[in-house]
């Protein structure tokens, strides 16, 4: 198991490995509040790569990956991840619903 | 085949990530076997959305002083293999979905999202995390001394302001 440095690594490899073989690929959270802990793995079962951390602002980063593997995970490997995309997609799904409401 | 039988309560914590493993496709398996489609193998818990956030937050709550909390998420269509198979070769497209899985250690839980439902969840569950992860270190970038600043009683005659000049000083990182 990897731990990896940088977070922007992390990211890269992780959604490389998951595009590559999207359906036995996973994400992993682990969180440990007695600890302040958090370990994130994504893995293949035949690679495994993890991040660890007690930053506060990796969970923020954490967030924006987690949007993007729901999006790919759903959508499929090709989706388009772009984050800007994903919330604009919210906040129209929102004033669909609001029927006027928003403007 | 059954190579792990599933006894909770162990302490290895490496046989118990692979049961993990074992787990997840035992899940989908499952699935489409059990005649109620919530009974799960081995306890696991198939829940809709919202209730199953509400759950993973008193998982959170329940966690605080000690144990973990793990949130899995994998692509799957939620059929067994035989099912999906037949279906890729009658040509029926395979709807697939997102499997999120939450556990302390003790107990499981889980939903399944659709292309419809995922940004959603995705929104709530970011802020069921930010409401629970909060024992990571805030990192302070510019490490300041307590700068004291002219006061500037001249600028704006109001009266005196009882901020505290410590706490203008402070900016939140990034």
């Amino acid at each position: 198991m990897v731990y990896i440095e940088s977070w922007d690594e992390f990211v890269d490899r992780s959604l490389q490995l998951f595009r590559a073989d999207p359906q036995s690929s996973r994400y992993v959270m682990k969180y440990r509040h007695c600890d302040g802990k958090l370990v994130l793995k994504v893995t293949d079962n035949r690679e495994c790569l993890k991040f660890k951390t007690d930053q506060a602002q990796d969970a923020k980063k954490m967030e924006k990956l987690n949007n993007i593997f729901f999006t790919l995970m759903v959508r499929g490997p090709d989706a388009d991840i772009s984050e800007a995309s994903s919330k604009e997609q919210m906040e129209q799904q929102a004033s669909k619903k609001g029927r006027g409401r928003r403007q | 085949m059954e190579e792990l039988v599933r006894s909770r309560g162990t302490s290895h914590r490496s046989k118990s990530s692979h049961r993990r493993v074992v787990e997840a496709d035992r899940v989908e398996e499952s699935w489409c076997q059990a005649a109620d489609p919530f009974e799960q193998a081995a306890g696991q818990v198939l829940l809709q959305p919202d209730p199953f956030l509400n759950e993973l937050t008193s998982m959170f709550e329940r966690s605080t002083e000690k144990g973990s909390i793990w949130v899995t998420l994998k692509r799957s269509s939620m059929k067994c293999k035989a099912t999906r198979n037949k279906m890729e070769t009658s040509g029926q497209p395979i709807e697939y979905r997102c499997l999120v899985r939450a556990t302390d250690g003790k107990k499981t839980i889980s939903t399944s999202l659709s292309a419809k439902e995922y940004q959603k969840f995705q929104a709530s569950y970011a802020t069921v995390l930010k409401a629970h992860m909060n024992a990571l270190k805030k990192r302070e970038r510019k490490d300041r001394k307590k700068t004291v600043e002219p006061e500037k009683k001249q600028d704006s005659s109001k009266s005196n302001s009882s901020k505290k000049r410590a706490l203008s000083t402070l900016k939140p990182s990034k």
